[in-house]
Parts: C-alpha cells; structure tokens; sequence
C-alpha cells in the first residue's frame, strides 16, 4: 500500500464536499440550501454531474423539493418587498 | 495566506475611490465591511460588502533551491439581492474597481510585522526608516545587483553594453532586511512594542528575530507574479433565509520560496 494514499483519500475526500460558491439562479441558490450547503461545502459528498459543476443542477431536483423550492423563493421575494 | 489575505485588503481600501468622508465607496456609497474570510450569514447592514478568503496552496518543487507557491484566495463582493437594478449596478462597478485596482499589483511585498520597531507594515518605503540597522547591507545589495547585471549583460554585435537600472532604495532595502534576518543578529537590540493583530508586546527586538528565526517566518516575501484567474457571478445562499447577489473575484499569486538547506543529517 502507497504510504501517502491515506493523505490523498482525505484530500479526495475533501474536494468532493466543496462546491462553487456562486449559484448561477436564485433556485439553484435555494436547491443548494436545501441540500445543506453551507458557505462553500456540503454535508455529504457531491456525485456525478453536480461533482463536476459544483452544485445541484436543477434536472436532479424532485417534484417535491421543485415545490419546496417554489415555495422559498416566493417567501424570499416577499420579504424583498 | 494570512498576511497575503491582509495585505490585499489593505491595497485594496487604501485604492478605493473615496466619499467626502474619506470611507472607500462606490458612487459615494461606503463599502460597509471588510471581512477577513468569508461569513456564513451578512447583516443587511453590513452590505455591500467585500470578504477575503483562501481556497488553496499549489507546492510544486522545482528545483533543489526552491518551491514555487501558487497562493489561490477569492475576493468576494456582496450586494442585496434585490429586484431593482440598482445592486446590480453597484455590484459590477465594486467588481470591476477592484479588478482594476488588483491589475496594477502584479507584484506584492509580504511582511510580517518589522522585527527591528516591532510595527504592523505593508509598504518596504517603511524600512527606509531604519536606515541605522540596514543601510550598509541596502548598498551592499545595490552593488552586487550592479555587478551581476554586468556579468550577464555583454555587449552584443558591437553595440555598447546596456546599463543596468537603478535599484530603488524600498526594493533594497526590502533585501537588506531579509539578509539582516539570515544574519540573525541585530547590531544594537533595543526594546520595542511588537504589535500585530490581538498582540501587542513590549520586548527586546532581538528576541522577535529570535522567535522569527526558530519558528521559520518568513518577514519578507516577494510575489513577483499577482495575477486574476477569474470573475464570476451569481447568487449566494448564506444561512437563515438569505440570499445574496454576489461576485467572486479568484486571484493566484505565485512566489518562489527559496530553501537553501537540503538533506541535513536527520536530527
């Protein structure tokens, strides 16, 4: 076994918490939250497509948190007000 | 990355444009905060605002004298998310000063605070001050530059050999502080206030250099290489139920940090 393969595991592991720190909408934003990000890392690791761009892209979002979404930016509009 | 983050910033305000109460602003609106690191959660009352953070360090050894650093922070611009134009506006005006701002600083010192006075600086011009302790090493600098520009500039094709430029007395004596610092001995220790964030210390100068020297600091860098890699922007979900409109500026500044002992045996 590689001496320094646990060190690059831990880095590895690291890099795939983090995520962009600019969303590109205000919905990506709220998914984004949703999927509990806080400050540029989430709580369990990126995969796939969104590994790649940095955040939850829409596409993977459910018909529920579509509504949740939804239901958010309305109230985050509102407060705008 | 600490003093790196803090220097920027420091440029950075001291470059603002300024309002008639000599805040730095944009459009005569005064930048709120200024944060060291990013923050989870921005008052309102805190906007617009502008955060300094690290992302990463790049170690690459490239020779057996030195490793060339690639510091990667970001410069991040908070304005409301708001449905008018407005924030907008301000949001790519902050943007683009900043980037300009950040254009003219190709090049950066880096210091930790002066082990001879014991004060927080940023501009080598402060050295000049202390001319006592580092003007015979300054000219010792200044000739020896002399002296290897003329052994590596010859003449060519018969035209006259070109005259090497005039050091400026910052950049020499930002060299004769870091050879001051190798030597390890100030000429005549005196006792000063050591004063740096949260610190503030009345103690021997010799012992700063001293504990500088056991902790590796390094008191002078030199980034020769200050470049912007990117500008983004977007929307920026913080804590509690907001949201913010916001621009991310990503900067790396490379420096070669010379290692001049290699292979020692063991302890």
């Amino acid at each position: 076994m590689n001496i320094f393969q646990e060190e690059n595991i831990n880095k590895a592991k690291d890099k795939i918490y983090k995520g962009k720190r600019l969303l590109p909408s205000l919905d990506e934003a709220i998914f984004a939250k949703i999927k509990g990000y806080v400050n540029g890392s989430y709580p369990s690791p990126l995969e796939g497509k969104s590994l790649d761009i940095g955040y939850y892209p829409l596409s993977e979002a459910t018909p529920d948190e579509m509504k949740q979404i939804k239901a958010i930016k309305e109230a985050v509009i509102e407060g705008m007000k | 990355m600490e003093r790196i983050l803090l220097c920027t910033r420091q440029i950075i305000k001291n470059d603002m444009p300024k309002n008639s109460d000599g805040d730095p602003s944009i459009f005569g609106m005064p930048i709120k905060n200024w944060f060291h690191g990013d923050r989870a959660v921005i008052a309102s009352n805190n906007l617009p605002a502008v955060a300094f953070d690290a992302e990463d360090i790049g170690n690459e050894f490239i020779t057996f004298h030195g490793y060339q650093k690639s510091w990667s922070f970001s410069i991040l611009s908070y304005v409301q998310l708001d449905q008018n134009d407005n924030t907008t506006t301000l949001l790519n005006y902050l943007t683009n000063t900043i980037v300009r701002i950040l254009q003219q600083h190709t090049k950066m010192w880096i210091f930790e605070p002066c082990f001879i006075c014991g004060q927080d600086f940023l501009n080598p011009s402060h050295l000049i001050t202390h001319t006592a302790e580092l003007s015979a090493l300054a000219n010792t600098v200044k000739t020896e530059f002399t002296q290897r520009w003329n052994v590596t500039h010859q003449t060519q094709a018969g035209g006259a050999p070109p005259t090497a430029p005039i050091m400026n007395d910052a950049d020499a004596y930002a060299a004769a502080y870091y050879r001051l610092y190798e030597s390890g001995t100030i000429p005549s220790p005196t006792i000063v206030t050591y004063r740096r964030s949260g610190v503030n210390k009345t103690i021997s100068n010799q012992l700063i250099l001293d504990s500088y020297k056991e902790m590796l600091v390094q008191p002078v860098r030199f980034l020769p290489f200050v470049m912007i890699d990117n500008i983004n922007y977007g929307i920026v979900p913080k804590t509690g139920n907001q949201y913010l409109r916001g621009s991310q500026i990503k900067v790396s500044a490379k420096e070669i940090d010379p290692i001049h002992i290699f292979g020692p045996n063991n302890v």
